[in-house]
């Protein structure tokens, strides 16, 4: 029988398509797979504490954050408000996210009253992304959990608006690219001035929206060169956000809304790059 | 040194994450130029990193990996035009001490065979004497706070 309170089951077993460019030394040094609900009524404070004794025993680190802010306004043109509406919050609660880190801390759960996010970080240059296929069924089961501990709290089963996939890369200054000059070099939608006018940038920041044609949904790609605070090396950060609407509240439709965010991510980090760049990563398919 | 003062940062130049991204990176939308004496850093440091157990002469083991790759982060955090080479020392029992003296302030790092850095914030008063500003430690996850600290140096906070 399937314990509800501690999921251990995967509804589905994702394979990876055989289509799906792949590359054997990716920059990606973390994955997002979360999902955005409607607000729960009664969620409140003493259930972050709750919720971590559940997840605790694999996930024994936390850590406090501002709320993330909803996507649903922003990112499917339908529930827009206009930024001009004057807009009067009474804030009864102070809007939190609380992380839950696993030993390792390369496991991450982040859950807020109307979200539950799961990343995947890397940590060491040596680490292996485990990919998709390995961490789909994970947090498919701590979102079968999260539900399991709403249910146990009389709380009700979320209404997920909106599913989210991103995969941030840091493109390390010094093997694909040296100046901003060479960024045709890593993007392939970057092309050198055609007349030699303009001299090389003082400053880059590229942001992309590509709509996603088979769901209502939006690819975003940004390229910022960043410092990265582990190591403090530049590098140039490329992320690449999905974000779209399931067909349904079934979990196999949840399911399948994220994992088409994972293929627009991947075939467009692959066509958003450049050949040169895909060879240093080492691309197999 | 020691103790475990929390750093001042003063206007605080790191973005926290703003989404759903948890590692932590500093969006720059520029390139830095690497400081004239970052060379000699990297070059002092690798003179180090083949220091023989005994280097000292009194038994301490070679200079650990963690605290050169602590050196090297840290010298990639701080690395700013204006500056000049610091001391760069073997310490005995594996760690590497960086100092910068600028007029009336000193800043001295030290890294532990570990990898933790502790730092000694001082300034010379008009009688010679040297007081304490600060003395603290940064772990290897903070150790980008190190610029906030050489903005002291030079007399940027």
């Amino acid at each position: 029988m399937n314990d509800i309170t501690n999921p251990r089951t995967v509804s589905s077993v994702t394979t990876r398509p055989r289509s799906l460019p792949d590359f054997d030394d990716p920059p990606v040094v973390e994955t997002v797979m979360g999902l955005e609900f409607v607000r729960l009524k009664g969620w409140s404070i003493p259930h972050f504490g709750l919720l971590w004794s559940k997840f605790k025993s694999e996930y024994p680190h936390f850590d406090v954050q501002p709320a993330l802010q909803s996507n649903v306004d922003v990112q499917v043109g339908v529930e827009v408000r206009t930024a001009s509406a004057p807009t009067v919050s009474v804030m009864a609660l102070p809007s939190l996210r609380c992380w839950f880190f696993d030993e390792s801390r390369t496991s991450l759960i982040q859950v807020q009253e109307d979200r539950f996010l799961h990343n995947w970080i890397k940590k060491g240059s040596q680490e292996k992304y485990p990919h998709y296929e390995n961490i789909r069924p994970k947090f498919e089961i701590e979102w079968q959990r999260f539900c399991a501990f709403l249910s146990e709290q009389n709380l009700a089963t979320p209404v997920v608006q909106h599913c989210e996939v991103t995969y941030v890369n840091h493109i390390e200054r010094g093997a694909a690219w040296r100046t901003f000059d060479d960024l045709a070099d890593v993007v392939s939608v970057w092309s050198k001035p055609s007349t030699g006018f303009l001299p090389s940038p003082d400053a880059v920041n590229l942001s992309v929206k590509y709509p996603m044609q088979e769901t209502d949904g939006t690819l975003t790609i940004t390229l910022e060169p960043a410092i990265r605070h582990t190591d403090q090396k530049e590098v140039l950060q490329l992320r690449l956000s999905a974000h779209a609407r399931p067909a349904s509240q079934n979990l196999e439709d949840i399911l399948k809304c994220l994992d088409i965010g994972r293929d627009w991510i991947v075939r467009g980090f692959t066509d958003f790059t450049s050949s040169k760049a895909h060879s240093l990563w080492k691309r197999s398919i | 040194m020691g103790g475990s003062a929390a750093l001042s940062q003063g206007s605080t130049k790191w973005n926290p994450p703003a989404s759903s991204q948890a590692s932590s990176v500093t969006i720059t939308q520029t390139l830095s130029r690497q400081a004239p004496w970052m060379q000699q850093a990297s070059s002092r440091l690798n003179e180090l990193r083949h220091l023989a157990p005994d280097w000292d002469g009194y038994k301490s083991p070679k200079i650990s990996d963690q605290a050169l790759t602590s050196a090297e982060v840290l010298l990639n955090a701080i690395n700013r035009e204006g500056l000049t080479l610091p001391r760069i020392l073997p310490v005995s029992g594996g760690g590497i001490a960086l100092e910068w003296k600028c007029g009336q302030r000193s800043v001295d790092f030290e890294i532990l065979p570990s990898g933790l850095v502790e730092y000694l914030r001082t300034e010379e008063n008009s009688d010679r004497s040297e007081s304490t500003i600060e003395e603290g430690d940064l772990s290897v996850a903070r150790l980008y706070e190190a610029r906030f600290i050489i903005e002291w140096l030079v007399g940027i906070s």
